[in-house]
């Protein structure tokens, strides 16, 4: 291990750390823009965060430790994600070996079960109908992540980001791929609905139609600071994998200097946007469907995820 | 004078039907009719021309004709002929907006040209297009009765036929793909060197074609369809329609050489017991004649599946079954068709009493009752003894069993019931006046009689054709 | 640039994607556009297939299919909707939006192992399963449904699927272009007459539930 490499794995974790809040700010500014409002400075969340870390942290009665370590340890899983997949590094770092695709995925789960543990742990009605909520989706949710993740492991033949981002970046063909469009699309649809987007989740006080925040009703002060920020940087993470890995593989600089973090961390801003534009113009354009009806929509994603690695059995190339 | 050359009698059969077809549009409805008789008249004259020759031979790129697609054609231009001659009966009873005479006998000739190209073409892509352009007109003869339930019937049909010739015509690629060409003819002379892929595309045809021969559980599409149809085209249905798909069947088989695989001949098999089996039960329970009538034809078609699975002497009984089924079946339509119109219902329950009502109509009914489901001294009794014996020859007691089973219930299911309508007491103090006799009643004696004859004598030059065709088939004879 | 054959497996899998989105949805003018759509891709890719192998049978079938399966026949089922275009529907199917589409997603991998266990030597191509699993599933969408406009949806899914194959495999098909045409004749035949007196005899494009025909 060269110092090279550690320092970006550390950079790169102070990137997610830092810049996904503004991520969340931007997008709303951009959504308040298209909703002729003139929205909030995109530096609202890192206010936000502010206050939450000052204020009084409240336990509902009967709450146990497991209420207060959950977002700790969301936390300290999003952290770890963020120093083994690619965001600003194309090259392998330190810690990346130890998970693949695979273990990514799982270790997004096992963020989330922690997070429904906590809402359960709490007693309030509020937040177990959100982690049934939460539930009800995720048994479809999440066999489409593994679905997507085996397609990609056998568009490159590995189980790697760093791989499957070099051989896209490499070959045209691979990236027009069917399996890689149909994957593509899959992760996209998935993206919508892990990050609480439109046509599934309206972010606001809708108690009604909420999912993933009915979660951490309970939770107040410094816990809840935790939490909006796990949730900030779960979007950026996921935001960041679409954009580095399937869709916008290219153009990040391949060598472990200072330069080349800055490039492709400024690079990196740039493709989010693109994506927040994308995902305001969806945002914009679709309404939300019944609750009922999500299901539909991620069987749609599903279904996309299976029919991409069944294109890859059928035509016999990726 | 010297006899006129095998392609005249093929132009002459095909150009017949076709002139008909076009002539029968001219708004007189007498020439419309006339033209019809003539065509159903020569196409008939032509086939026997072609069965006195005793032609065989491929003749151009795409016609061809041996015994077999003899024996077919003197049962289809024979049912035509009749048909049309007792369409005109029909037609005087129907008064139906854009049902006139012009465009029945137009359908009706389109549909009969389209049965006899089916059998005088060599190419199996083409005999596809026969089989499909049969459905396209019989199709439009049922939704010009405009019923909502022949309407809906029509949709079956046409939905359910096409489906299954869609997968027919997937069997013709992949046969295609196989061994370079259509060519039934060229096929059979030469069987390509058998393989899995070409076994395949049979298994597949039989499917596809089954649908419009009705094997169970394809059949769906059958007993609607020859209920709701005109009667004349009921009696074409049964008597011939589901024998011209059998005959594209038998052509697409072989392609296999004899005696075939045993996975193929084991398909057959199964179809061919299902479908009589399930035809037989499923009869017992109509309440309408003509639905009754077609759950008999497609027991026929069960039987003669079986036969043809079980091939040697079961082929000869094949043929001479549908044969004989053919006219007798056609009578029996003919009759129900006469109780139709006079009554006004077809269903069984509302009719009793013909005996006294419909004396004429109601002895034939019953004798081609008597001899759709095989009964001595008819045609198809001759034929379903052959394939229970050849059943037994090959050591297959419970086959026999079997097939001796389905035939028992459908003999006693459908003249059970058809003894009642004849026999029956009209309940006391029913309003209702008795059916009067209508005078088309001659056509369904003269089937009868046909049925009768190919089961006691040897006619002259059908009965070698019947051996050739089933010496063609691979079949051994009596 | 990507290659001839990678851009028909491209244009191949829209198509069973087109299917799967056919057989997911229950509203009768999206799947009309559906199909329209599902034709125009099989259009393009005869065409292509006949710019490779300057064929003008291949030519001819891409300029049938758009012309009567891509624009006729949809344009005579839309005229059918009159002007319940937005709710006619196939109304058992509307809440099995999750089953319907899993469901054709499970049949295509069905339909893909019985290719293989099968077929798959004799085509050894790449995507020589598609043109089988789409007439699997227009097959199945022809059982399935009920109402006779969707049947038809089933119906031309199924004869683009055999228009599919034979550009796919049997290029020098005899009469393929004739058989085509009958297949569209059908099609017309189906939906504009039988649909039409149809109407006028039920007053609905919906199937009418007879006892007549029970039995």
């Amino acid at each position: 291990m060269d110092w090279a490499t550690q320092a970006a794995s550390v950079l790169q974790a102070a990137v997610v750390l830092l810049l996904a809040p503004l991520l969340a700010g931007i997008a709303a500014r951009a959504k308040a823009w298209t909703e002729s409002r003139r929205g909030p400075s995109i530096f609202q969340p890192y206010r936000d965060l502010a206050k939450y870390l000052k204020k009084e942290t409240l336990l509902p009665r009967g709450a146990s430790r497991v209420f207060v370590v959950a977002p700790f340890v969301a936390f300290g899983t999003y952290l770890l994600i963020a120093i083994v997949v690619p965001i600003i590094t194309p090259y392998p770092i330190p810690f990346a070996p130890t998970v693949d695709f695979l273990g990514g995925g799982l270790l997004f789960g096992l963020a989330g079960i922690v997070t429904l543990l906590a809402a359960i742990d709490s007693g309030s009605n509020y937040s177990a109908l959100g982690a049934s909520r939460t539930v009800s989706f995720a048994a479809l949710a999440e066999p489409t992540l593994i679905v997507v993740f085996f397609a990609v492991a056998v568009i490159s033949g590995t189980n790697s980001p760093y791989v499957t981002n070099n051989l896209l970046t490499a070959s045209t063909a691979a990236y027009l791929s069917p399996t890689h469009l149909l994957v593509t699309a899959a992760f996209f649809l998935l993206l919508l609905a892990e990050t609480g987007k439109l046509p599934v989740e309206s972010a606001g006080l809708m108690e009604f139609g909420m999912i993933e925040d009915g979660r951490i009703f309970e939770h107040s002060g410094r816990l809840l600071g935790l939490f909006r920020w796990n949730g900030w940087m779960k979007q950026f993470l996921l935001c960041s994998v679409f954009v580095n890995v399937f869709a916008l593989p290219w153009g990040m600089i391949a060598t472990p200097t200072l330069w080349g973090a800055a490039a492709n961390i400024v690079l990196l801003l740039a493709k989010l946007g693109l994506l927040v534009a994308i995902l305001v113009v969806v945002e914009a354009t679709v309404a939300k469907v019944r609750l009922f009806k999500i299901r539909d929509f991620l069987a749609l994603s599903f279904s996309l995820a299976v029919l991409a690695v069944f294109a890859f059995a059928v035509l016999g190339v990726p | 004078m010297s006899a006129p050359d095998p392609t005249f009698w093929l132009f002459l059969l095909l150009a017949a039907p076709a002139a008909a077809a076009l002539l029968a549009l001219v708004p007189y409805s007498r020439v419309s009719q006339l033209a019809s008789r003539t065509g159903a008249i020569l196409s008939f004259g032509a086939t026997l021309g072609l069965l006195v020759s005793r032609t065989s031979g491929v003749f151009g790129s795409y016609l061809g004709v041996d015994a077999l697609s003899e024996v077919f054609l003197f049962m289809v231009t024979g049912i035509y002929g009749t048909s049309v001659w007792y369409s005109a009966g029909y037609l005087r009873d129907v008064h139906r907006p854009f049902l006139t005479p012009q465009v029945y006998y137009a359908l009706l000739n389109a549909f009969a040209f389209a049965m006899i190209a089916t059998l005088v073409v060599t190419d199996l892509g083409l005999m596809w297009i026969g089989v499909e352009a049969t459905t396209v007109a019989s199709a439009l003869l049922i939704v010009l009765e405009r019923r909502p339930a022949s309407v809906e019937a029509a949709w079956r049909y046409t939905i359910v036929a096409s489906a299954g010739l869609t997968i027919a015509l997937f069997a013709l690629l992949l046969l295609y793909t196989t061994t370079g060409t259509l060519n039934a003819f060229r096929l059979a002379a030469d069987p390509p060197v058998p393989s899995l892929a070409i076994e395949l595309a049979v298994a597949l045809a039989i499917v596809g074609f089954g649908t419009k021969i009705g094997l169970f559980p394809m059949h769906t599409w059958l007993p609607d369809a020859h209920s709701e149809a005109p009667s004349p085209v009921s009696a074409m249905f049964s008597g011939v329609l589901l024998p011209t798909a059998l005959y594209a069947l038998l052509r697409v088989l072989r392609v296999l050489g004899t005696p075939m695989p045993a996975m193929i001949s084991d398909l057959l098999l199964a179809f061919g017991i299902a479908t009589a089996i399930v035809a037989a039960l499923l009869l017992q329970r109509q309440r309408s004649f003509k639905r009754l009538l077609a759950y008999s034809s497609m027991e026929v078609m069960g039987l003669a599946t079986v036969g043809i699975a079980i091939g040697g002497i079961a082929l000869y009984g094949v043929l001479v079954l549908l044969v004989a089924h053919a006219f007798a079946k056609s009578a029996a339509f003919y009759s129900a068709g006469n109780v139709l119109r006079a009554g006004g219902t077809n269903r069984i329950a509302e009719v009793r009493d013909l005996r006294h009502s419909m004396p004429r109509t109601s002895i034939a009914w019953v004798l081609a009752a008597v001899a759709v489901t095989g009964a001595p001294p008819f045609g198809t009794f001759v034929g379903e003894l052959l394939i229970v014996v050849a059943a037994i020859s090959i050591g297959a007691i419970w086959l026999a069993g079997v097939l001796a089973a389905a035939i028992l219930l459908a003999f006693i299911g459908v003249n059970f019931q058809i003894g009642r309508m004849v026999w029956g007491e009209r309940p006391p103090g029913d309003p209702t006046s008795p059916p009067r006799e209508v005078p088309e009643w001659g056509v369904a004696y003269l089937n009868v009689g046909v049925a009768l004859v190919v089961g006691v004598a040897a006619i002259p030059y059908l009965a070698p054709a019947l051996r050739s065709a089933a010496a063609l088939l691979g079949g051994s004879l009596p | 640039m990507i290659s001839a054959s990678e851009a028909t497996a491209l244009v191949g899998v829209g198509i069973l994607l087109t299917a799967l989105y056919l057989q997911s949805e229950s509203f009768v003018d999206p799947l009309i556009r559906g199909i329209a759509l599902q034709s125009l891709l099989v259009a393009g890719l005869l065409a292509g297939l006949a710019w490779t192998e300057q064929s003008i049978e291949l030519a001819v079938l891409a300029g049938l299919t758009i012309a009567v399966r891509s624009l006729l026949i949809p344009y005579v089922l839309r005229a059918q909707l009159q002007s319940f275009r937005w709710r006619v529907r196939e109304v058992r199917a509307a809440h099995r939006v999750t089953s319907h589409a899993l469901g054709a997603v499970a049949l295509a991998i069905v339909a893909w192992f019985i290719f293989q266990e099968t077929l798959a030597p004799i085509f050894p191509q790449p995507g020589a399963a598609l043109p089988f699993i789409l007439l699997v599933e227009g097959l199945f969408m022809l059982a399935t449904r009920s109402t006779t406009l969707v049947q038809v949806i089933g119906y031309l899914e199924a004869e683009n699927a055999v228009v599919y194959a034979g550009a796919l495999f049997a290029k020098s098909f005899p009469l393929f272009v004739e058989v085509v045409v009958f297949l569209d004749v059908l099609g017309v035949v189906l939906v504009g007459i039988i649909l039409s007196i149809q109407r006028e005899v039920t007053g609905t494009p919906e199937e009418a539930s007879l006892s007549e025909l029970s039995g």
